[in-house]
């Protein structure tokens, strides 16, 4: 495979409630996502939660994104291309352990590790978190460049790919992922935004990005993936069965505001 | 609806409202194309005549001072020893921070809109909103301090409820003048389906505090309408001569007769407007208004409030008239420079002013009028948004709401004699 280094940016509408009725959930497409991964050879995740995809997760309140791919400038966050600063969702396929061997941690002093998806009010953690290289559980916030290296060192490209999303929130929200689809052309996420407790310390009007790396259990090629969307959904909760995996039959939560194929456009 | 100032939420929806509406350039009402005028030279209201609406809504019962006081009284109390504007020390949560102070700033302004409002009536309202945007800041507080939960604020809305059943049992539509009476039953039927709402809880989606804080928003709403429903009642209930009757069957046979004579005239509505000229956006709002009305009527709570829908039912019929028979005679809504926007303001205060002044009982054609007059101020605020060069075609909105107010303000003396006619007044 070659060395992936294509980005695809998704103009992500800023409204994150409301507006947008009526755009697709994830139901339609999922059975669609099930039918691209059988075609490529995978097995699809079942919609129980349990086997939901090994994720790791890491927020930095900088201003930063807290993974970054291996061609950013770690040195300057100004380096940080603007257009991708501005962007609300950006996102990386990782199909080989030369290209996510790159990958870093650009501001570690700013970025803590959290749990594995779910921030720990979730039932979805469980096994997850020891399958997250091991620094999941981890407050150090000088082990977030470890728990990513060790995370990339744990996934076999031969049968596994790796799904980089970095999601700008504002710094007194957080996101939970409800949901990841994917197939052979496609990767598709669900996330709801909830607000922080009241007694956590932060700023109403700073971001923060929210950067997942999720070891999806199937080998994708990355030049063939050509769509990708993430619909942010307000309220803190996802619906009624809002577990993480494939082929989950209900609908999206929330608003869908998300660009996919030609429309997520960007790549440099 | 509150004055502009008073209401900016109100405000900043219409804004959007505008920005939509203008960017299609379909239906507009101006007729310049690319043609721009300087915002200068637009209808400023801070620099004409003040951005406050020229009628506001009025009631025709003796509110005393010193019942103002006290609801003022009942901001500050919720007030009281609360360190605003407080910090991240105390509510660390920069957002959450945020609501809360913004609710403080609010019930602090609507005091001051208070004290300058233009009837005691709208004060009454404004201060009713204060208190319930100081409540909303005094419940998260209290949650802060470890003092208040949902639950005790639950228990409290059960008694409003309780209080609110009590007086809907001793409420009576007393009354010697139909007018007077519709004007104030239609308030104390208002106060009672708000507090006897089975209105939705907060849903909890912004975390415990400012669930807290909403409901306690909620409860001192509630609690507000009926405190001010039950003043009012009790104040005009005791200005009225003790052998005073009930005048519910004359409100209700006015309104039905209306509502009956609405029905037909629905019927014979033209289809709503499809091709998309210049008025049709125009046209597309008062056949809107005038179909609805007939279900505005038929639903009211009470018979006071069917009147009232009864007067704003025969004026979106009539404006709507209005409207057509102008396009029909050539006669079109066309604006080609900024004189012409000026006109088409002067135009619609004008026509409020002459509405009051021309209708055989201005009383009942001041809520209407004073529904036409803050749609003007809404165009006015629109008006002060714009900056520089600004092609006509923006203006399309707040234009189609000069025309609408201009509109509905000359059809209302006819729907008022038309409305006391049957109220046999």
């Amino acid at each position: 495979m070659v060395l992936h280094t294509r980005r695809r940016v998704l103009h992500v509408a800023a409204a994150v409630t409301g507006g947008l009725a009526g755009c697709s959930g994830l139901a339609g497409e999922a059975s669609h996502s099930s039918r691209s991964s059988e075609t490529a050879g995978a097995t699809p995740a079942t919609a129980d939660g349990t086997t939901a995809p090994a994720t790791l997760v890491l927020r930095n309140e900088s201003g930063r994104p807290p993974i970054e791919l291996p061609d950013a400038d770690r040195a300057d966050a100004d380096a940080y291309p603007r257009e991708r600063r501005g962007s609300r969702v950006t996102n990386e396929l990782l199909d080989d352990a030369d290209g996510a061997r790159g990958l870093g941690v650009g501001d570690a002093d700013e970025t803590s590790v959290l749990n594995v998806d779910g921030d720990g009010s979730d039932s979805d953690t469980g096994g997850d978190a020891g399958e997250s290289g091991g620094g999941s559980e981890s407050e150090s916030r000088s082990g977030a460049g470890d728990s990513v290296a060790t995370f990339v060192a744990a996934t076999d490209f031969d049968a596994e790919t790796l799904y980089l999303e970095t999601v700008r929130v504002e710094q007194c929200f957080r996101l939970r992922l409800c949901r990841i689809g994917w197939g052979a052309h496609e990767v598709r996420t669900d996330y709801t935004r909830e607000l922080r407790p009241y007694d956590e310390r932060c700023t109403a009007d700073a971001i923060a990005f929210e950067s997942r790396l999720v070891r999806l259990p199937v080998a994708l090629d990355a030049d063939s993936v050509n769509s990708f969307s993430a619909s942010i959904g307000g309220g803190g909760r996802c619906d009624a069965q809002g577990a993480r995996a494939e082929g989950s039959g209900s609908s999206g939560s929330g608003s869908s505001a998300g660009g996919s194929d030609g429309s997520s456009g960007g790549e440099r | 609806m509150g004055t502009p100032t008073a209401s900016r939420r109100g405000v900043l929806a219409a804004a959007g409202t505008a920005l939509l509406a203008g960017c299609s350039g379909l239906g507009g009402v101006s007729d310049g194309g690319d043609k721009t005028v300087r915002a200068a030279e637009l209808p400023d209201p801070t620099r004409d005549d003040g951005a406050a609406p020229v009628v506001v809504e009025t009631i025709p019962v003796d509110v005393e001072r010193t019942l103002l006081q006290s609801r003022v009284r009942r901001v500050t109390e919720l007030l009281d020893g609360i360190p605003v504007p407080f910090g991240p020390r105390e509510v660390p949560n920069g957002h959450v921070r945020e609501r809360l102070l913004g609710a403080a700033a609010d019930a602090t302004s609507g005091v001051e809109d208070a004290r300058a409002a233009r009837s005691r009536f709208v004060a009454l309202r404004q201060l009713r909103e204060a208190r319930s945007q100081a409540r909303y800041v005094a419940a998260g507080w209290a949650f802060a301090e470890g003092e208040k939960t949902a639950e005790d604020l639950r228990s409290q809305d059960r008694e409003t409820v309780a209080d609110a059943e009590s007086f809907r049992e001793r409420h009576e539509y007393l009354g010697t003048d139909p007018v007077r009476a519709a004007l104030v039953h239609a308030r104390v039927e208002r106060s009672l389906d708000v507090a006897l709402a089975d209105d939705r809880p907060p849903r909890g989606d912004d975390g415990e505090l400012l669930t807290v804080a909403e409901w306690g928003e909620h409860v001192e709403s509630d609690r507000g309408y009926l405190d001010d429903g039950q003043y009012l009642y009790d104040r005009y209930a005791s200005s009225l001569p003790a052998d005073a009757g009930s005048v519910a069957e004359t409100l209700s046979a006015a309104a039905e007769a209306v509502g009956s004579e609405l029905r037909t005239r629905r019927e014979d509505l033209p289809p709503e407007p499809t091709e998309e000229d210049e008025t049709w956006r125009l046209r597309y709002r008062l056949h809107d208004d005038a179909e609805d009305a007939v279900r505005r009527i038929e639903r009211a709570s009470g018979p006071a409030k069917a009147v009232l829908a009864a007067v704003e039912g025969l004026t979106a019929f009539l404006a709507y008239d209005r409207v057509r028979e102008r396009i029909e005679d050539g006669d079109g809504f066309g604006v080609e420079d900024a004189a012409g926007v000026r006109e088409a303001r002067s135009g619609a205060i004008e026509a409020i002013r002459a509405a009051l002044d021309e209708s055989p009982r201005p009383a009942l054609a001041r809520p209407v009028l004073a529904d036409a007059a803050t749609t003007v101020a809404f165009a006015d605020e629109d008006f002060a948004r714009y900056r520089g060069e600004v092609r006509l075609r923006r203006l399309d909105d707040p234009l189609r709401r000069y025309a609408t107010a201009t509109a509905r303000a000359r059809s209302v003396p006819a729907a008022c004699r038309r409305v006391l006619d049957e109220l046999g007044v």
